[in-house]
C-alpha cells in the first residue's frame, strides 16, 4: 500500500483558475517528483480537465462513469466488474492519469441527498481507499464550484483543500468566508468527521492571474498573504501562454522555454514551487 | 459473462443517464426533521380538506381534574392570558374553555421543551398555506 496523498481544488466560484491549477500541479507532481498521479474531474459535464489534456473528444461518453461510485449499486458493480478502475482511467500525454466527469454527476448529487448522513459524504473517500491507494501516490480532485453533495464528498476524501483565487472575482467578504465555510462544515458534521477521523482544512490558497504591473494585483496578493499567512502560495502570473496552450490540449510544462513568454515561465515556475510546497504540506510523514 | 456481471454492466451504464430531473428529489438537510415537517404539513392539509379529524382526545384523570378545578375557581381566563404571553400571541381571554387552556399548555410545553419540533410545526403550517395558495 502506498502512502497516497490527496488534495481537492475547491472554491465556490468559477473562472478563478481552479481546473488550470489542478492540471498544472498534477503534471508538476508527476513530471518533477516522479509520482503516480490521478486527476479526478467532478466539476461537471464540461469536462474541462479532459480538454486541458486534449482528450475532450475521446471521453465525451466515458466507458465507466465516475458517477457510479456515488450510487447505491456501486458495491455490486465493483464486485462484478474487476477491471472497473482500468476502464475509468485515461492516460494523458503529460504524466497524470485522468478520470473524467460524466453526465450522471448531477443525478448522483441528487441521489446522495437521500443517503443517510453518516454515509452521504464518504462514498468518494471509500472509493479512493479501496481502489486508488494501491495505484497512485497522489489523487487530485477538481470539484464543482458550489457546495453540493459531490463537492462535500471531495472535501471529505481529500481533507486538504487548495483554493485558487484571482483578483476581481472575489470580494473581501467571500475571502474571509472561505475558512469559515470549512469551519461550519466541520461543525455541522462533527459526529461523522470524528467517527472517521477526517479533518477537512485549507491547505493552500493560490493567487492566480496576477499581473505584475497593476496595483489591483499587488493589493490582492497582499490581502491573501495577510488573511492566510500559513496557506498563501506563490502568486501565479497571468499569461496568454496558458490559454493558448489549453487550446492545444497542453499545460505550460509541455512547452519548451522558447515557446513561452516571460509571464508563461513565471507561471510555470510558480506552479512548480506551489506543487513542492503542497506535497510537503499534505505529506503523511 | 455471468448474470451478475451483466447486471453490473447495465447498472454502470445507467449511472450516466441519471440527471437531476430523473432522480428522486430528496431532503437536503437532516432527513428526520424534513420528514417530520412534511408529515405535519400533510396532516394539516388533510385536516383542512376535511379528510381527518381536528380534535385531540386525551385521557388523563388528574389533568382533567386540574382543568375542572381552574374553571370552578374562575382562573381559566387569567391562565390563558399568561400562556398567550409566553407564546407571544394575542389570546382572547373572554369565554375561555378547558379546551383552550389545554391547547395553550400543550403549545407552551412544546415551545419550551422541544423548540425544534415547534419550529417544524410552524414551518409545516407555512408550507401548507403556501401549497394551498398555489392551488388557486
Amino acid at each position: 500500500m502506498r502512502n497516497t496523498r490527496t488534495a481537492a481544488f475547491y472554491v465556490g466560484k468559477g473562472g478563478v483558475g481552479k481546473t488550470t491549477s489542478a492540471a498544472h500541479m498534477g503534471v508538476a507532481a508527476a513530471r518533477e517528483h516522479g509520482l503516480d498521479v490521478v486527476l479526478i474531474d467532478l466539476s461537471g459535464t464540461q469536462n474541462d480537465l479532459a480538454t486541458q489534456f486534449g482528450l475532450g473528444d475521446s471521453i465525451e461518453d466515458p466507458d465507466a462513469p465516475i458517477s457510479a461510485v456515488f450510487g447505491d449499486d456501486w458495491d455490486f458493480i465493483a464486485e462484478n466488474i474487476p477491471d472497473i478502475v482500468d476502464r475509468m482511467v485515461y492516460e494523458t500525454a503529460e504524466g497524470p492519469d485522468l478520470i473524467p466527469s460524466d453526465s450522471g454527476l448531477s443525478g448522483a448529487d441528487n441521489n446522495l441527498a437521500s443517503a443517510p448522513v453518516e454515509e452521504r459524504y464518504l462514498k468518494l473517500a471509500e472509493f479512493v481507499e479501496t481502489h486508488l491507494t494501491d495505484r497512485y501516490d497522489l489523487v487530485i480532485f477538481d470539484l464543482p464550484g458550489k457546495e453540493d453533495n459531490i463537492s462535500l464528498n471531495g472535501i471529505f476524501a481529500a481533507e486538504h483543500i487548495v483554493t485558487p483565487l484571482c483578483p476581481g472575482k472575489f470580494e473581501r467578504r467571500q475571502l474571509e468566508n472561505l475558512r469559515e465555510d470549512l469551519e461550519s462544515i466541520r461543525g455541522e458534521l462533527a459526529d461523522v468527521l470524528e467517527t472517521h477521523d477526517v479533518y477537512p482544512h485549507l491547505a493552500m490558497v493560490i493567487p492566480t492571474m496576477i499581473t505584475g504591473q497593476t496595483k489591483q494585483s499587488a493589493d490582492f496578493v497582499e490581502e491573501i498573504e495577510d488573511a492566510y499567512p500559513e496557506a498563501a502560495a506563490e502568486p501565479v502570473a497571468k499569461s496568454q501562454n496558458i490559454s493558448i496552450l489549453q487550446g492545444q490540449g497542453k499545460t505550460l510544462f509541455a512547452a519548451s522555454d522558447d515557446e513561452l513568454y516571460a509571464t508563461g515561465k513565471r507561471a510555470r515556475d510558480a506552479y512548480r514551487t506551489n506543487t513542492e510546497t503542497l506535497l510537503e504540506a499534505i505529506s503523511h510523514d | 459473462m455471468t448474470n451478475d456481471e451483466e447486471a453490473a454492466e447495465e447498472l454502470l451504464q445507467e449511472s450516466k443517464g441519471k440527471h437531476r430531473t430523473n432522480t428522486e428529489a430528496a431532503p437536503s438537510q437532516d432527513g428526520e426533521e424534513q420528514n417530520r415537517t412534511e408529515a405535519i404539513k400533510n396532516a394539516l392539509l388533510a385536516i383542512e380538506a376535511g379528510d381527518s379529524p381536528e380534535n385531540i382526545n386525551v385521557r388523563d384523570a388528574r389533568l382533567k381534574a386540574l382543568l375542572v378545578g381552574l374553571e370552578e375557581a374562575g382562573e381559566l381566563s387569567e391562565i390563558a392570558g399568561t400562556l398567550g404571553e409566553v407564546l407571544d400571541t394575542d389570546t382572547d381571554t373572554s369565554d375561555v374553555t378547558q379546551s383552550d387552556v389545554a391547547r395553550l399548555l400543550m403549545r407552551v410545553g412544546l415551545q419550551e421543551t422541544l423548540p425544534e419540533v415547534y419550529d417544524d410545526a410552524t414551518e409545516a403550517r407555512r408550507q401548507a398555506v403556501l401549497e394551498q395558495t398555489d392551488d388557486f
